[in-house]
This record gives structure tokens, C-alpha cells and sequence, in this order.
């Protein structure tokens, strides 16, 4: 297929480089257009020219004005990797065109009954990790830390306090052998591999909703980082427990310290489940996974329509 | 494939030194159409002589400058779609002989050249320093990106806006003889004085010094070549993709609080408050006062941490192993996995 795809390619880390690379090694062709520096006319005269099968567009805080003119005439694609009911931006199903799209893609699996209710044609696909970011990083003396944490902590959103709680138990029960990071800018690409490497545990966190859970599950396995992360439903359904990660539950700070302190010691096993995980993630959950689900997605609903 | 064009009209300058503008369209672009405005035969057959297209626009220079270019440019370029494009105006030309290879591996990744301009004054051996400016003169077509003009009638460039804003410094000297001789700077004066009596669109003390600033100095072509690369060099500029992400920031807009069906408050943005508001089941709260910051980390905690309880949806499992968390079918299934954890202790 031919995809315009509309999205922030400023950046090797960014998804929709990720993504687009990814459709581009199904034998896609993509057309990549930089939100923000974009000309509806031309949008316009591109799609009725009919060279393009899809149009696919990230969420950003670019509005391209009213998009009702593009009607039929492509098959239009959004694919976010965040979850919005529940939290205070819900409010922009209502009105922002990323929701009026033909086909609406969120890793969101937990409210499928909200988004019909909401006139969304809502597909569920989980995150993923690039595929060319899945191996495993050379240590690094730099990174010190046997536990760490990676991620956005000191304002994340107002919804999940849980997130700063869990980040300040970890520094006043570990002290020195526990990091947040980024210490400073951004951590991403081989950087990010090599800390996977260096630290014996990764604690992980997601806001809590049903058949929900963010890409660092499969960022960090796919790039051999050992990991803790919270019981969620629907993940048991993805992942076996005990042998891809190592779960606790929210809140229960006796299971996560055990459990924690366990896999500090017990290197062969924790060695173990590292390689596990890994392995199910490159081998089931990258992007060219996920675009091919997507594939499949829009397939169905072209042959529903003709 | 590069294209050329420029606008050729009927003043002084124009008529003497358009030749040897046309000389280098001819020797760097593969097709030159030339914007003809108010031109006389003498000046069209020389045109059709180099084999290049002509495009007639006779409106008023002055007044529908901005209109020319953008409508001759939204009329031709998506449909030639060439790879760059050189524009000249028609008392310009380059001082060292660039090839268009050199120009696109100059230009590189980037989306717009700026060139720097050098104003020639009496004889070719002169110029007049205080006039050196930097100005877009070849660019890389880029479909997505608007073909929208500056809006004014003069000083309005000859390139769409937004590569103006994201063009960058490119070591190419241009021979501008605008303001060439004493006649061909009056002609200018009395252009500006017509259609910007009041120096809305430039400075008035620019059109006075015109006439007024005498001052040349004898020029080093190889000197300066120097000091524009050494210019360059010590001046880095943002990329392309950089300028981009500058360029479009979030605006900032009043936000509302706005409780929603489900009981949830949440905030709208006032372009979207009136729709939402229509809407069966939002209620109007008040506008949001304070700054969004999220969650914000103390710099010192006072007292014991403690995890929140978190409510969940999560279901025990009867046969979950302490250690790990793997959930076993049965109690049987269970001791058999713990035995792992055995075997490692041993």
C-alpha cells in the first residue's frame, strides 16, 4: 500500500519513525509529511490526485483545520500510544479530528463499549518496541545503578500520583543503588540499551486502566532489560508471569521489595527470565507486528466496505 | 532538475544588465521560465533568443508585486515539480561561476540558501559596503510545504515565505547592480518614493541613503569569499528540520474546566469551550487560573513514603508463586515451579 503519514519525523527515537520504517520493511511505501510544516492545499490536491491507499496520522497538538473534506477519499489512520479515557483529556474525543478518523488505533483495550459510545471505530493494538532496538546493550561503568527506573516522574500526569510515590520509596528504601533516569535530557537508541544492561532490576510503572499498559514493558525487554512491573489485567493474557518479567502488585510494598531483593541476589535466575523476555518481545511484539495487525485492521474494514 | 526564474520589467537596470543574468540561467538551470512585466519586444526576443518560457503578468509592479510572484509560482511549480530552484532578479549575477552541482551539494539536506549579496557601485571594481545583505536565492521544492508570499507590495523576496524561514547561509557571492550608477539609483528612489512614500515596507533612511551614502570601497573578491566562509563558520545555524519544530510551538489559550457525563472535570481549550458546552451533560466549571504543571517533585520528603493503594481489577491468584510471580494451575503445579527457585539457592 501507499501511506501518507503525518507525524513529528524530527527525531530517529520518535514512534512514527519507528513505524514508518517498520511498514517500510513490510514493503510499504511511505510518504512521511512533518506535522506542522504542512500545506492543507496540498494535502488536498495529494490525496484527490488518488496515488495513496492510506492516510495515517499521529496524535500531536497540530490541528490541520477541518478535515470533513477528505470524506472518502483515502482511508484515513490514527495511531496513538496513549490512553485518554479515564484521564482528563477524555475531554478531546469529542472534538479533535484524530478521533474521527475511519480507523482509530490505541493500545487502550479496556474501554471498547466508551469508545463506541463515543461514535470511534476503536481497534485495540499494544505497543510495541522498533525492531532494530532489540538486542542487548554492552554495560556501561557509567551507569551505576543496580535498580533504576526509567521514564517521566517529575511531572507526569496529575492523574497517577502513584508514579512519584513509587520513585521516592525506591530512593528512601534503596538510597545510592537506585536511579531514576533521564538524569538529564533524554536517554534513547544504543544509550538506553547499554543501561538495560548495566542494571540488574528496571521497575516498572504504568497508569493503571484495564487491557492498558504503555510501550515500556516491550521497550524494555526487547532491549534486554530484567523487569518489575505491576499486575495489570489483560497482561497475563500477553505475558506469562514469572518467566518474560516479574510482577508485584500496585501498592503491596512488602511483594515489590521481596521481589526486588530477591532478583538482586539470585543472578542466574533473574539472567534467566532477562533472556526470556527478550526473546518474546523481538520475536512477537515489535512494530512490524503491530503494523501487520494494523494491515490486517484496515483489510477487513476496505472489505467491509465494497 | 533545477529551474530557473525572475521577474524582467522595463526599468534601467533591468534593461542593462538582464543579458548577463540570463547567461546564468543558461549555464546553471535545466528550464528557465521568466516572469515578463510591462517588458518591450526588444527585451522579450532576448529572452526567447536564450530559449527560455515567458509568463506575461502586466499588473502594476508596485502595487501587485507579492501577487505576481505567488500566483506565477502556485501556477507552474507543482505542476513542473522541479528538485530546486534558482531565482534571480534581473541585475544579479554570480561572482565566482557555480555549476548547479556545486549548488545542490552546498545545499545539502537543507530547504532554502541564502546567498550573500554584494551592491556594485560606479564599476565592477567597487561596491558599496553598508548595502552587503544575505538574501534566498535557491531552494529545494518541497510540495508540502505552503507556496504562500510574504504580503507585501515591495521587499516582499522572490522566494515563497516560509523558506525564507527556513533557509541557511550557503558561501555563494552575488553581483547585485542594482544600484549600479547614479541613474539607475534615482530610477530606484523615485520607485520607492511612489509606492512607499511613507517607508512602510522599508525604512525611508534606507530609500534616503540610496541616493546620499557614496561610500565605495575597492573590493578583494578572494578576501571576501574568506570572510563570508569564515562568517558562516563561526555563525552555525539551526537544520532545516530544527527551524521546523521552532516554528510551529503550541499556542497558549485559556483553558476551562468543564465537568463531563461520566463526573469527570476536565479542561477544554477555549477554541473548542462553546462546542463542548452544546453539548447534553458538560457543565462549565470556571476558567483555569493556575499553570498546568502536573505532578511535582518535592525537593525533600518529610516523613515516611508510603506506596498508594491502587484499586484494580486484578484478580488473586491462589497458586502464584512468591517468588516470582508465576501463576501455577494447581498447588501441584506450583511446588513443582518452586523447586526452580530451590535449585538455584543450592
Amino acid at each position: 500500500m501507499n501511506w501518507l503519514y503525518i507525524g513529528n519525523f524530527n527525531y530517529e527515537y520518535n514512534t512514527e519513525v519507528q513505524i514508518a520504517n517498520s511498514l517500510e520493511a513490510l514493503g510499504h511505501n511511505v510518504k512521511r509529511i512533518q506535522v506542522g510544516a504542512i500545506s492543507v492545499a496540498w494535502l488536498k490536491e495529494t490525496i484527490m490526485s488518488g496515488g495513496y491507499d492510506v492516510l495515517l496520522y499521529s496524535k500531536t497538538n497540530d490541528i490541520l483545520g477541518d478535515w470533513k473534506w477528505i470524506g472518502n477519499n483515502i482511508l484515513t489512520v490514527s495511531w496513538c500510544l496513549d490512553l485518554y479515557i479515564g484521564l482528563q483529556r477524555e475531554a478531546q474525543l469529542l472534538w479533535h479530528p484524530f478521533w474521527r478518523n475511519h480507523i482509530v488505533i490505541t493500545p487502550d483495550g479496556g474501554h471498547q463499549k466508551e469508545f463506541k459510545k463515543y461514535g470511534i471505530n476503536h481497534y485495540w493494538v499494544r505497543a510495541g518496541v522498533y525492531d532494530k532496538e532489540c538486542y542487548y546493550g554492552k554495560k556501561d561503568e557509567g551507569f551505576n545503578k543496580e535498580i533504576v527506573f526509567v521514564g517521566s516522574w517529575r511531572k507526569y500526569l496529575p492523574e497517577w500520583p502513584y508514579r512519584l510515590k513509587l520513585i521516592q520509596w525506591l530512593k528512601q528504601e534503596y538510597g545510592e543503588l537506585f536511579s531514576p533516569y533521564p538524569t538529564d535530557g533524554r536517554i534513547y537508541g544504543d544509550k538506553l540499551n547499554s543501561l538495560y544492561a548495566s542494571a540488574k532490576i528496571v521497575v516498572g510503572d504504568s497508569l493503571y486502566s484495564p487491557y492498558y499498559w504503555s510501550d515500556r514493558i516491550y521497550e524494555v525487554l526487547g532491549r534486554g532489560g530484567f523487569l518489575i512491573h505491576p499486575k495489570i489485567e489483560g497482561l497475563e493474557k500477553e505475558f506469562v508471569y514469572g518467566e518474560h518479567f516479574v510482577p508485584y502488585e500496585y501498592g503491596n510494598e512488602k511483594q515489590l521489595k521481596d521481589r526486588i531483593n530477591y532478583y538482586l541476589k539470585h543472578d542466574k535466575e533473574r539472567e534467566e527470565i532477562r533472556r526470556c523476555g527478550h526473546e518474546f518481545v523481538k520475536n512477537n511484539c515489535t512494530y512490524i507486528h503491530r503494523c501487520k495487525e494494523v494491515i490486517e485492521i484496515i483489510k477487513n474494514v476496505r472489505s467491509k466496505k465494497t | 532538475m533545477i529551474m530557473g526564474y525572475g521577474v524582467c520589467g522595463p526599468d534601467i537596470t533591468t534593461r542593462k544588465h538582464m543579458r548577463k543574468t540570463l547567461d546564468e540561467f543558461k549555464r546553471i538551470c535545466d528550464r528557465v521560465i521568466i516572469v515578463a512585466n510591462r517588458i518591450n519586444d526588444f527585451q522579450y526576443a532576448l529572452i526567447k533568443n536564450y530559449g527560455f518560457e515567458i509568463y506575461n503578468d502586466d499588473r502594476e509592479w508596485g502595487v501587485y508585486q507579492w501577487r505576481i510572484k505567488e500566483d506565477f509560482i502556485k501556477k507552474f511549480i507543482p505542476k513542473i515539480k522541479p528538485d530546486y530552484l534558482l531565482c534571480l532578479d534581473m541585475d544579479e549575477v554570480f561572482y565566482r561561476a557555480v555549476s548547479g552541482r556545486e549548488l545542490v551539494e552546498m545545499l545539502g539536506d537543507n530547504i532554502a540558501g541564502y546567498f550573500y549579496f554584494v551592491y556594485m557601485r560606479n564599476d565592477e571594481n567597487h561596491y558599496n559596503p553598508n548595502y552587503a545583505l544575505w538574501n534566498v536565492r535557491f531552494w529545494q521544492y518541497r510540495p508540502e510545504l505552503s507556496l504562500d508570499w510574504e504580503k507585501k507590495s515591495l521587499h516582499c523576496g522572490l522566494a515563497p515565505k516560509v523558506y525564507y524561514e527556513l533557509g541557511i547561509r550557503l558561501p555563494v557571492i552575488i553581483k547585485h547592480y542594482g544600484l549600479f550608477t547614479e541613474e539607475e539609483r534615482r530610477e530606484k528612489t523615485e520607485r520607492y518614493k511612489k509606492y512607499d512614500p511613507e517607508g512602510k515596507q522599508k525604512s525611508t533612511f534606507y530609500y534616503q541613503m540610496i541616493q546620499k551614502d557614496t561610500e565605495t570601497r575597492k573590493i578583494d573578491w578572494q578576501e571576501l569569499e574568506k570572510e563570508v566562509k569564515e562568517f558562516i563558520k563561526n555563525n552555525p545555524e539551526k537544520s532545516a528540520s530544527e527551524k521546523l519544530r521552532i516554528k510551529y510551538p503550541v499556542n497558549m489559550k485559556k483553558n476551562y474546566y468543564v465537568r463531563n457525563p461520566h463526573g469527570l472535570v476536565v479542561i477544554i481549550g477555549e477554541s473548542h469551550l462553546n462546542e463542548t458546552l452544546a453539548r447534553d451533560g458538560f457543565e462549565l466549571l470556571g476558567e483555569v487560573t493556575e499553570k498546568r504543571t502536573g505532578v511535582e517533585e518535592t525537593s525533600s520528603v518529610v516523613g515516611k513514603v508510603e506506596l498508594p493503594v491502587v484499586e484494580t481489577s486484578v484478580k488473586k491468584e491462589p497458586y502464584e508463586c512468591e517468588f516470582c510471580g508465576f501463576v501455577a494451575k494447581n498447588q501441584g503445579g506450583l511446588q513443582l515451579h518452586k523447586r526452580k527457585h530451590k535449585d538455584s539457592e543450592l
